[in-house]
């Protein structure tokens, strides 16, 4: 478009003003979203024009997620009180558990006048994830603590609930509610147990109650080692998908006793075990299991779960490999590891030999992992790591590396800083789909992809003198352990 | 091929294919409406909205464009595209503002739906990018906000998310 004489007559004459109602909505309806909504600040018509479009046409929300909940609900109410056209078409409202906390102030349950007062505005869709829900709502999503049920229950919306959150301990109320909750029959789909909770061991018998009143909905359920074994004597959970177990790794039974739970029986249908270790102890609840629990040779093992997740393993640099087994015995079958926080990656990584993913997690500072050299090598790649050494001395010296055995599929780091403010991601290489990390990669790229590396960018030196160095670290159990797995070349099996 | 004779406001006739003229959704009722037959070739159609080189220029379009199979049906839920303009036609829309609307309006009056559309892409590809104060400039629009409705609406606008 010529920016010249034209643009001088359409500044005389004003041309878009002229535009009939019907070309401008239009002209709108090719926009995108961001654009629309720079629309709508030229002029109060293109406003118009532009709010009209995006809830005509566009599926768009104003999301309220926030852990000051009550705040943000009430400023949005004040935002929009007199507004004629929303700029969105549906209202997301994701209230996270200890929105109640924050709420404190407000008298509590302030959220259900203020939901009354959303109803008024225009909205089409809501998407509700909320703690408390406006009484008129269809269904009830997300977390709802046991603070807030007897104001569902009275509004006869407790078979809407989706997912329960049982963080309360109930020392100074009565189980009625609960209770009642129970005669709603909800169709729960996740179940958070917490810890705090369940050492009143009184309630063991009635949570046992509550988890089969559900048992055909429920898909993920968070609970404690002790429980998990107490409760599953009884209940059955026919189209459970997720189980998160607290882990309490120090007690008597440690990871054997998850060989003691049928899965076949009471979980048919398990995919992912999630292993959550806690420092809490259970001793009180250790006693309870029969006598004769740890003597019984009856191990029994899943083979639906594909995913195995462990994290907050502070335990795993002294704890002996053989503990970890059980993991293996228990579940044969898994395709993908996840590793958050802990304390050493590897008593994971050298137990199940067909895995095709491994997610690490870890934080910046501390552990060893953070400074370690995590690779499976290709040829192309001892040659580089070789260079690098050469041009930085030292670099190496934290070399680890990971069994990847040949199914791996992919890999991915991710290393979370003491602030938070970035994640750096390490994907495998696509030189051989094996892992290289390291320090020094990491300390000059903010994002450390390293697909991105080509054979031509990295300049590979004619010849490699970093022999020694590279020998020198390569050192120690992790090698050994390393010739199970790895395919090795030429090159890295002269070093060995 | 039979004719038919366009009248543009300024009272210049333009001799059509009646097929290329009936891609006007406005001619093809008038022609109908009237009870127009093929061989009438003397019959003038008057279109008081459209001037002579703007008139000129439609039917160029049209006659490019005259075999093209025709437009689909609106889909409202279909994420709609503007970096789909045919390269003759991108060509054919290098002029100026003032040409370019007029076109639009011509469009609009003669109810040319591909016409319009690809004109309105347009539009809407000078749009795209624009802060609100660029759109202004480029279209020469008024702000007619008050600093405290900006803000306002500024406001409103923080709270959504397209999904």
């Amino acid at each position: 478009m010529s920016q010249g004489r034209g643009d001088s007559v359409c500044v005389q004459l004003g041309l878009m003003k002229n535009l009939k109602f019907q070309i401008l909505e239009k002209i709108l309806s090719f926009l995108p979203f961001k654009d629309l909504l720079s629309s709508s600040l030229v002029n109060q018509r293109w406003c118009r024009m532009s709010r009209w479009e995006i809830q005509r046409s566009r599926k768009c929300y104003a999301k309220i997620a926030t852990l000051k909940a009550c705040h943000e609900m009430l400023r949005f109410i004040l935002t929009f009180k007199n507004c004629l056209i929303l700029p969105f078409s549906g209202l997301e409202l994701i209230f996270h558990s200890n929105c109640t906390t924050n709420c404190l102030s407000l008298k509590n349950n302030r959220l259900f006048e203020s939901s009354a007062l959303i109803k008024t505005l225009p909205i089409r869709r809501l998407k509700a994830r909320m703690n408390d829900a406006a009484p008129k709502l269809q269904v009830i999503g997300g977390i709802i603590s046991l603070e807030d049920l007897p104001k569902i229950l009275s509004m006869k919306k407790g078979n809407l609930i989706t997912k329960f959150w049982l963080d309360s301990i109930l020392k100074d109320s009565n189980p009625e509610a609960f209770l009642g909750f129970m005669e709603a029959k909800p169709k729960l789909r996740e179940l958070p147990v917490c810890e705090q909770y369940i050492c009143t061991k009184q309630w063991l018998r009635i949570l046992t109650m509550f988890v089969e009143s559900t048992c055909y909905a429920l898909q993920k359920l968070h609970i404690q080692h002790f429980d998990v074994l107490l409760i599953t004597k009884e209940s059955r959970l026919p189209n459970l998908k997720h189980l998160v177990v607290d882990f309490d790794m120090d007690s008597q039974l440690g990871l054997v006793s998850i060989r003691k739970i049928n899965y076949e029986l009471l979980f048919p249908n398990l995919q992912i075990f999630t292993v959550s270790v806690s420092r809490h102890k259970q001793v009180d609840l250790e006693q309870e299991l029969p006598s004769n629990f740890l003597d019984q040779n009856e191990l029994f093992s899943c083979f639906t779960v594909k995913r195995v997740e462990m994290s907050n393993d502070y335990t795993s640099k002294r704890l002996p490999q053989s503990m970890y087994e059980s993991l293996v015995s228990a579940f044969p079958n898994v395709l993908a590891l996840k590793i958050e926080y802990c304390s050493s990656v590897m008593p994971y990584l050298c137990m199940w030999e067909n895995i095709e993913s491994i997610d690490i997690k870890c934080q910046c500072y501390g552990g060893e992992i953070n400074d370690a050299l995590i690779c499976g090598i290709s040829n192309e790649e001892i040659k580089y790591l070789q260079s690098l050494e050469v041009a930085n001395p030292g670099v190496l010296q934290h070399l680890q590396i990971v069994p990847t055995s040949q199914p791996l599929l992919s890999m991915n780091k991710y290393i979370q800083d003491d602030n938070r403010s970035s994640n750096k991601m390490v994907l495998p290489s696509r030189i051989s789909s094996y892992i290289v990390l390291c320090k020094w990669i990491l300390s000059i790229c903010e994002d450390a992809r390293l697909e991105g590396y080509s054979t031509v960018e990295l300049n590979w030196p004619e010849s490699s003198t970093a022999e020694d160095e590279l020998d020198s670290c390569c050192s120690g159990d992790v090698f050994l352990d390393l010739r199970k797995f790895v395919r090795f070349s030429p090159e890295v099996a002269s070093f060995l | 091929m039979p004719v038919v004779r366009l009248q543009s406001v300024d009272g210049e006739v333009f001799p059509v294919d009646v097929e290329i003229a009936r891609m006007s959704f406005a001619i093809r009722n008038m022609l109908d409406d009237l009870g127009v037959q093929d061989n009438d070739a003397e019959e003038v159609i008057p279109l008081p909205n459209v001037t002579g080189p703007i008139l000129r220029k439609v039917i160029e379009w049209c006659t490019h464009h005259k075999d093209d199979p025709p437009p689909p049906e609106e889909d409202d839920t279909r994420e709609k595209r503007t970096d789909d303009i045919p390269a003759w036609d991108q060509e054919f829309l290098r002029v100026d503002q003032a040409v370019l609307f007029d076109i639009i309006l011509a469009a609009n009056y003669l109810d040319i739906k591909g016409l319009l559309d690809v004109t309105c892409k347009t539009v809407a590809n000078m749009i795209k990018g624009k802060t609100p104060e660029e759109i202004r400039k480029l279209f020469n629009i008024k702000n007619d906000f008050t600093p405290a409705e900006e803000e306002q609406i500024r406001k409103e606008n923080e709270w959504c998310e397209e999904k």
